[in-house]
């Protein structure tokens, strides 16, 4: 059971706290993402799980032996780095079979499983090439091949895609989401870039300051954001400023700053005169024009710039009150700049937060 | 912070090296040290002076500071002319689009390979030989300012090389896009930036001129003695404790300077960075 | 216009001085030993190869080679050894902490060599520091003799390219990215495997560098052996400045002279393949 237990790991520098008490378990053969802005921690703490890096607290666990301690080289993890780190003067094969001659594996049996990794990977051509012949997505796979040559526990990845361009980042993440399903190895992998978190994760760990601010799903990270910082981190939203002006059981009434009345569904923080801010996604709002329809939360907003991105269109409204709203539609229609409009959204897609400045 | 043990075990043997190095290189300053502030000269010397005493300090004859001022004159000349001259060359291997840039490069090298005392050989008989066509070189500044020349230029040029390398044109240009000319350019903008470069050169080349034996012991006569080989010959014929103290006195100035200008400027500025 | 070509022009100044201060004195250098002596400073006017055939064949000139090369190789070979460890140590660690390791570094290999002879006739005479120190630990039961012979010669060459060896080689081992320790690490290399695997084969092309600059500097030292050889080590360098100095005997201090940068030349080309990095599938 390659289980790893993360048990009140702090890390610090100094007067400053890089990691601060992180507890966290990852399941069997679990895919991993800890996810958060530069210098929240989460390289840190993936550096602490590699070994290159000791923990100022607590204990690291692997298959429930204690690895906190112990030279990375001893620890049976693979890991991917940020720049691949393949030795130069080796050649693929070389590279691969790095951590296998270590182990004084025969060579013969070095010489099988190197081969059937390049197959893995699709770079048998490409065994006796040196680093420097090969193109940054090639680099890539050798450096997954080395990381898993000698049959790890534990993989780890450290921001592995940063430098490739667009296309070719979403091929591998296709390739690795693949390559760890099937050989079913719990993976831990570090990366700034959310969209790469929500196609590779079965959960995501949302970090800042050295602390786990939220862990979960793609969706529950996305529809349920238990702080104003994660839900502007995951994806995009809007916040608005107000205050409770009437609590039932079945939903209560925010008026905002601006002095409109807005619908949403029973939150925490819903007793009349509470201080509240309001977050909606971009994708939850609608453009009409004539009217709010029964039902629905609106406001008037006067169209600012509207963007085609292929897809979707992308729209910046003012509203009343002078505030800057984001509007996503798949509408091919796009709003006339200047034009004035209903701004109109479902109650039920209204998350309420205390009322902290967002990020 | 707990000491990992395994970390501890591959750098305790690394440490110790290091001590022992630092130990071999620094006894013999430390001797001279501790030496110069002895009162009896009997040739037993021990690690801490028995009786402390100044009086050789007091006592260093006139013809060693004479002896220093030429070296320290000699020196600074020849730092100025490799880096003004090493500079020009720097610019232009690095900058000229010139045929034969590499051979180029490679006879600015040449001086390397020559072992000073070969050097040394060669400007004596030189000298001797021009000396029936006019110039009297031997004994004389310009002479051994010449000889120093020859062996520290190229220091001047590949550390100013390196420095243009590591900049490239970008500044420049943006200067020209902002509307300087480009003497203009060069001069507010990439000449400040040369610092990393002119610095090291300048001081390589004065350390290498000021410490000089095998070079200066063939060009310099009883009037026109740098100090190296002035206490060269006393070491060799006539010994003399004030030499210590003299010593000590060099010891000092060299590493207030370099800790002058570390200071100032930072270590990049006193070592040449990348010496290819 | 090509800013390109203007550049270019800057070369002239620094070349012609640079051409005439290297050929001019060479030329008539090398013509010099190819004329007889005629001893107390004279020349005779015939061309001959008399002065090389005499500095080659002679026995007591060839064992001042043997010797010169010996040493030189010995003091290079010592600066890679303890060189390179110190060199990990101080590429490797904290920057403050190095800086100032390094700046007593550069301290030490300012000071000029004819001081640190001085220093080190103190401290290897036979009542000096070391042989006190040998005796105190019993290491030795009588004083050792370590100066005006060759180990004294030795320990002035170690202390003359020492820093400069270190210094070097800290560059070099600078170039090897920490990650790539990190990588064979947790592949499984322990310490010394990593070394080895890694850090040896990439920086093997530098180390052979900084050898080669120390050897030439070991080669053509002058101060440390003519001081700490007594008058008895009989390195090339030394033998030159006699031969010069006090023969007076112009031609066959120029052949010999000749005869060591040759040396030093030929050794320099035939090292040049060792500094292409190794490649083996290993």
């Amino acid at each position: 059971m390659a289980v790893v237990e993360i048990d009140g790991v702090s890390k610090r520098f100094g007067a400053v706290t890089a990691v601060d008490t992180v507890r966290l378990t990852v399941a069997d053969g679990e895919f991993l993402v800890l996810l958060g802005p530069s210098g929240c921690g989460k390289t840190t703490l993936l550096r602490m799980v590699a070994g290159f890096i000791t923990p100022t607290e607590g204990h690291i666990r692997l298959g429930g032996r204690p690895i906190t301690h112990q030279p990375p080289g001893k620890r049976n993890i693979g890991m991917v780095f940020q720049d691949y780190a393949l030795f130069p003067h080796m050649d693929v094969a070389a590279n691969i079979g790095f951590g296998l001659r270590e182990r004084r594996l025969p060579a013969a049996e070095i010489a099988r499983r190197v081969a059937a990794l390049l197959a893995q990977v699709r770079l048998t051509a490409y065994a006796k090439s040196y680093p420097e012949q090969l193109s940054g997505g090639q680099q890539q796979r050798v450096a997954l091949a080395r990381a898993l040559a000698y049959a790890p526990q534990l993989l780890l990845l450290d921001e592995p895609l940063g430098a490739l361009d667009l296309k070719l980042r979403e091929a591998m993440q296709q390739e690795i989401h693949a390559l760890q399903r099937r050989l079913g190895i719990t993976t831990i992998m570090v990366t700034h870039d959310q969209e790469e978190a929500m196609n590779l994760a079965d959960r995501i760990v949302i970090m800042e300051g050295g602390q786990i601010r939220q862990i979960g799903t793609s969706q529950q990270l996305y529809w349920e954001p238990a702080s104003p910082f994660v839900a502007q981190f995951v994806g995009k939203i809007n916040f608005l400023a107000g205050a409770v002006t009437a609590a039932e059981a079945d939903g209560c009434i925010v008026t905002l700053s601006g002095g409109a009345r807005i619908a949403a569904p029973v939150q925490a923080d819903c007793s009349p005169g509470q201080a509240v801010t309001i977050a909606v996604r971009p994708e939850a709002m609608r453009l009409v024009a004539g009217g709010v329809p029964p039902g629905l939360n609106g406001l008037t907003a006067t169209v600012q710039r509207s963007v085609f991105l292929g897809n979707r269109v992308r729209s910046v409204v003012t509203l009343a009150d002078g505030q800057d709203v984001l509007v996503e539609s798949a509408h091919a229609d796009m709003p006339q700049a200047g034009a004035a409009m209903d701004l109109i959204w479902q109650p039920a897609q209204t998350r309420l937060f205390a009322p902290s400045p967002p990020g | 912070m707990r000491i990992v043990p395994w970390r501890l075990a591959r750098s305790v043997p690394l440490w110790l090296v290091l001590a022992s190095m630092f130990v071999f290189l620094l006894a013999p300053i430390a001797a001279i040290f501790s030496a110069s502030l002895q009162r009896e000269q009997n040739f037993y010397y021990t690690l801490w002076p028995h009786d402390v005493s100044l009086v050789w300090y007091l006592s260093i004859p006139a013809k060693y500071w004479r002896a220093l001022g030429i070296s320290l004159l000699v020196a600074a000349i020849a730092a100025s002319l490799t880096v003004g001259l090493g500079g020009l060359a720097a610019l232009a291997l690095v900058r000229g689009r010139l045929i034969g840039a590499a051979t180029l490069n490679a006879f600015f090298r040449v001086p390397l390979q020559i072992p000073f005392v070969v050097t040394g050989v060669v400007f004596l008989q030189f000298y001797d030989r021009a000396a029936d066509l006019g110039p009297d070189l031997l004994g004389s500044i310009t002479g051994l300012v010449l000889a120093h020349l020859f062996v520290t230029l190229p220091y001047g040029v590949s550390a100013i090389a390196v420095i243009l390398v590591r900049i490239g044109p970008r500044y420049e240009e943006a200067a020209q896009i902002c509307g300087c000319s480009r003497s203009a350019a060069f001069f507010r903008v990439a000449l400040p930036l040369l610092k990393p470069g002119v610095f090291p050169g300048f001081f390589y080349a004065f350390i290498v001129s000021f410490g000089d034996v095998p070079v200066a012991i063939f060009l310099t006569d009883e009037n026109t003695t740098t100090l190296p080989v002035a206490i060269f010959q006393s070491l060799q014929f006539d010994f003399e404790p004030a030499l210590l103290a003299l010593s000590t006195v060099v010891i000092v100035l060299s590493v207030a300077l370099i800790l002058a200008v570390q200071k100032l400027a930072g270590l990049d500025m006193v070592v040449p960075s990348q010496r290819r | 216009m090509n800013p390109g070509a203007s550049w270019g022009w800057l070369i002239w100044p620094p070349l012609l001085v640079a051409g005439l201060l290297l050929v001019l004195p060479q030329a008539g250098f090398i013509a010099m030993s190819l004329h007889p002596s005629l001893g107390y400073g004279r020349m005779g006017d015939a061309w001959t190869l008399v002065n090389y055939t005499h500095v080659l064949t002679d026995p007591a000139y060839l064992s001042a080679i043997g010797l010169t090369l010996g040493l030189s190789a010995a003091a290079t070979a010592i600066g890679v050894v303890v060189g390179c460890p110190a060199a990990y140590l101080l590429a490797r660690m904290h920057s403050r902490l190095a800086s100032g390791f390094i700046a007593m570094l550069l301290a030490t290999s300012f000071v000029t060599v004819v001081i640190k002879v001085l220093g080190l006739s103190l401290v290897l005479g036979r009542e000096g520091i070391a042989n006190h120190v040998l005796l105190s630990l019993h290491i030795v039961s009588a004083p050792v003799q370590l100066i005006n012979n060759d180990l004294g010669v030795l320990i002035g060459l170690v202390q003359y390219t020492l820093p400069v060896q270190v210094l070097l080689l800290i560059g070099v081992i600078q170039t090897i990215p920490r990650r790539l320790e990190e990588a064979a690490e947790i592949n499984g290399a322990h310490f010394l495997s990593m070394l080895r695997r890694v850090i040896w084969p990439l920086s093997r092309p530098g180390v052979v560098s900084a050898a080669l600059v120390a050897f030439d500097m070991d080669m053509g030292a002058f101060t440390s052996a003519a001081m700490l050889g007594g008058g008895r080590v009989l390195t090339l360098p030394v033998l030159i400045e006699r031969t010069i100095m006090i023969d007076v005997d112009y031609a066959t201090g120029a052949a010999l002279s000749t005869v060591l940068m040759v040396i030093v030349f030929a050794l320099n080309l035939a090292a040049v393949p060792l500094l292409r990095t190794k490649r083996r599938p290993a």
